[in-house]
């Protein structure tokens, strides 16, 4: 048994895994904290009380996994100290900041599990910033969370394999998918078939969803490049080329998506170091193959490095597994060569993935100079290729520093790659060369009351007030 | 053999002080070499407040910052960018009698010297600036103060003294640094040999690492400042406005953008790996102070939150003058968080004492011997 302090942030598939694991084992004093109102994470968000929906309808055929994490989760609710609907913004001194229900927490830790999850990676084209433009990510969310479509006409466009998913999810729920609109040609994907066969009930899935949309009359475009999303105040169409012929669809809403990033942030501020990965050509956390960052720090899932739901899991329990040895208690050292087996399966699967959906990132040399990069601070490509000429920014953090990409509200999440892709294009030197944007806290947005409601801290301050006021009515 | 470049004057460190001090090095017709351990401006003189401020200043920075306030209005002419300097005025706001009668002490004798600052009464304060949330026994206000974007100034001087010829050596730490047969010679990083006759000091809070290559050791501690920007809004903060609380001096403006930023320490530094922290506390601190002064933030949201690394001195003033015991060495360095509105004027200093062996700017109050240096 242990009493040590664990702190895992994030309640998706990593943190319910790396929580059952560590409950079971003996430790007692875990707290959970998750940003959202309910554990699953975002592939497995739960439905708001008062939703009907079948499981199966919301989770389509991973359904079962899906109700074997939520049930895991709510089995250990009640031993760990689950903190839900509370962002954590920073990590100092080694306590974790939260902004919850109750106003601003510190949580001391001595041992930290960081499932932070992902965010979807963008590309932007002309037209990205238009009403009706939504991530991939955040169109599959609006129907699993809310059983809501982004538009009536929807043209789903980019690469990964959520482009397909999402495209397959929207149809099965009725709504009208117009087209898939694929960058990445079908030759890459014959290309990395022998890869993803180390997956293969993953893969044939893949072909189900082209399948069952050939079949619906949705049109599937491969090989294409992504011309702009048209319309002046929201969308009405895209335009798009292929084979060298200059194409328009006709749609209210597109969902556009390159894969996904990992969201680092809150473990650089941990103290964690990343490291640039070729294959993903992004940069993931640097890890000793069981999840240690740093001194009493943990990775796991899509945090980490991108690998799905399945990996996230398995990353999880291997947090856990690394906590435990590192607590002196037993570990299970069949668990543990179980995972690492499995994991390389799944390594081998993402390579294909990687391979069969390439980010198109020579695009950005041709990307209009009107086209806003920075949707935050409302920065250009225009102006960050001025400040690139003019200053010669060594790296990304000087280029921010410059021209403001990345100072706004997401704090670059979304455009930080694209600012690294476009300065190491701009420049001819490597991507990762030019580095990335570095975590600062808050990692997003803390009001102001909120802060200064943590109120031990501030007592000398508002003494302070209080005296002057006194000065004042005295006088 | 290591490649060995010789020049007229060399100086350590790339902010403000060391780019400015190149700078007007360089109008003169001199061989000029900057070092910079990283990139230019990426320390104290890139992270700060953005302050360009007369107003409160120590009678000894006075004639210093007066030199520099002429220098900064005219930048544009001088390195061909604003860099968003703008002169809005900063007012200094008081709510306790004994900070009030110290403000009443000094504006006679700034301006005596020619600030130009003016005492408001309370009632004039909330009429003056309407978006101060809280009332005040009053006020000093200095209307030619600004800020600039202090992101922008380094690297945009540096652009301009490379333009003179002048030779910026980044990420080239000193390894070595001695004085032969007249020169000093500074190795680097990279493993090349600068010889120089004359070597400047503007290693800000390495500034004393540089010193005790001589024999010399000042007493230097580092501060961190901890700033805080908020989303961008409708302009309403029109100055500058300081209000000290506890001891302790908080600091806002609003950039022509939107964006309110906010300073108020202590914050942690670390010399060794020139990193420094923000720490959460002060926001908690500074946010309570914050909404009470500038209520419009009351339901607004910050984005971000940084530091940097400063040098500081005992008595706050910066060590500008001649090394005593090392000819041809001239100090700049240790700004106490004041080196940024100083920073031209600074360089302007130090080419006159390399140049004539002497400033009309009062710089006695700087002096090295100031302090027991062995």
């Amino acid at each position: 048994m242990s009493l040590e302090k664990i702190v895992i942030i994030g309640s998706g598939p990593a943190g319910t895994r790396a929580a059952e694991t560590l409950l079971r084992q003996g430790c007692r004093n875990i707290t959970g904290i998750s940003e959202a109102p309910a554990s699953g994470g975002q592939i497995y968000r739960r439905q708001p009380a008062g939703f009907g929906r079948q499981a199966d309808e919301v989770y389509g055929s991973e359904a079962e996994k899906a109700t074997a994490l939520h049930r895991s989760f709510d089995a250990l609710a009640g031993s760990i100290d689950y903190r839900p609907n509370a962002l954590v913004w920073n990590i100092f001194d080694r306590k974790v900041f939260t902004n919850g229900p109750k106003g601003v927490d510190e949580i001391p830790f001595d041992r930290l599990v960081l499932t932070t999850g992902a965010m979807d990676r963008i590309l932007p084209i002309p037209g990205w910033t238009l009403p009706g433009v939504f991530t991939l990510g955040g169109a599959q969310i609006a129907l699993k969370h809310q059983a809501c479509a982004i538009g009536r006409q929807v043209v789903f466009a980019g690469a990964g394999p959520l482009l397909y998913l999402v495209a397959w999810q929207y149809m099965k729920a009725g709504a009208h998918v117009v087209a898939v609109l694929d960058t990445s040609a079908f030759a890459n994907k014959i290309a990395a078939s022998l890869k993803l066969l180390a997956l293969p009930r993953l893969m044939f899935r893949g072909l189900k969803f082209r399948r069952d949309l050939k079949a619906k009359g949705v049109a599937l475009h491969e090989g294409v490049r992504l011309a702009r999303v048209e319309g002046t105040q929201s969308v009405t169409a895209i335009s798009f080329e292929k084979g060298g012929k200059k194409q328009w669809l006709a749609c209210d809403a597109v969902g556009l998506g390159f894969g996904l990033n990992p969201e680092m942030q809150l473990a650089e501020l941990a103290g964690a170091r990343t490291r640039f990965d070729r294959t993903f050509r992004q940069w993931v956390l640097a890890h000793d193959g069981e999840g240690r960052v740093a001194e009493g720090v943990y990775v796991a899932g899509d945090g980490h490095a991108i690998g799905g739901a399945d990996v996230a899991e398995l990353t999880g329990e291997r947090a856990a597994w690394a906590v435990l040895a590192d607590l002196g208690l037993p570990v299970s050292a069949e668990r543990q060569s179980v995972i690492r087996r499995a994991l390389k399966r799944q390594a081998i699967f993402r390579e294909g993935i990687e391979q069969s959906f390439p980010l198109p990132a020579e695009w950005l040399a041709d990307t209009p100079d009107e086209t806003i990069l920075c949707r935050c601070e409302n920065v250009t490509f225009g102006e960050v290729r001025a400040a690139i000429t003019e200053l010669e920014p060594n790296d990304v953090n000087r280029l921010k520093a410059f021209a403001r990409p990345g100072m706004g509200r997401c704090q670059g999440r979304v455009c930080g790659h694209v600012l690294a892709e476009l300065l190491a294009a701009e420049t001819g030197r490597p991507l990762e060369e030019v580095g990335r944007l570095r975590g600062q806290a808050p990692v997003k947005p803390l009001h102001y009351k909120a802060a200064a409601g943590k109120a031990e801290g501030a007592v000398q301050v508002q003494q302070w007030l209080e005296q002057a006021d006194k000065v004042l009515e005295d006088g | 053999m290591a490649e060995t470049t010789e020049t007229d004057i060399a100086i350590i460190g790339g902010g403000i002080a060391g780019v400015a001090s190149a700078y007007h090095l360089a109008l003169a017709g001199k061989r000029v070499t900057v070092l910079e351990k990283g990139t230019v401006g990426a320390q104290a003189s890139g992270v700060n407040f953005g302050g360009l401020r007369t107003n409160g200043r120590a009678m000894a920075e006075l004639s210093l910052s007066l030199r520099a306030r002429e220098i900064w209005r005219k930048l544009k002419d001088l390195i061909g960018h604003d860099c968003e300097t703008e002169f809005t005025g900063h007012v200094e706001i008081c709510d306790r009698e004994d900070h009030l009668a110290a403000v009443e002490k000094w504006a006679p004798e700034a301006n005596a010297f020619g600030v130009g600052a003016e005492m408001l009464s309370g009632a004039a304060v909330a009429k003056r600036f309407p978006w101060i949330g809280r009332r005040m026994l009053g006020g000093i206000y200095v209307a030619t103060d600004g800020a600039a974007n202090p992101r922008l100034v380094t690297p945009v001087f540096a652009r301009a003294v490379r333009k003179l010829g002048v030779t910026i050596r980044e990420q080239e730490p000193v390894t070595s640094l001695g004085y032969h047969n007249g020169r000093f010679e500074i190795a680097t990083g990279k493993g090349a040999v600068i010889r120089s006759p004359i070597l400047v000091n503007a290693a800000g809070a390495w500034g004393n690492r540089i010193a005790q290559h001589f024999g010399e050791d000042y007493p230097l501690d580092v501060m961190a400042p901890q700033m805080v920007v908020s989303e961008p809004f409708a302009r309403q903060v029109t100055a500058t406005v300081d209000y000290p609380v506890n001891g302790r001096f908080f600091y806002a403006r609003q950039i022509g953008r939107g964006n309110l930023l906010f300073g108020r320490g202590p914050g942690r530094a670390d010399l060794d790996t020139s990193r420094a922290s923000y720490v959460p506390q002060n926001v908690f601190d500074a946010s309570r102070i914050a909404i009470d002064i500038l209520p419009m933030l009351k339901g607004r949201t910050f984005l971000r939150t940084w530091s940097g690394v400063e040098g500081k001195t005992p008595d706050s003033l910066p060590i500008l003058g001649p090394s005593p015991v090392r000819d041809g060495l001239i100090h700049a360095f240790g700004f106490s968080g004041h080196g940024f509105q100083l920073g031209p004027a600074t360089g302007a200093v130090v080419a006159d004492l390399i140049l004539r062996g002497k400033t009309a700017t009062d710089i006695s109050g700087f002096s090295p011997r100031r302090f027991k240096t062995s």
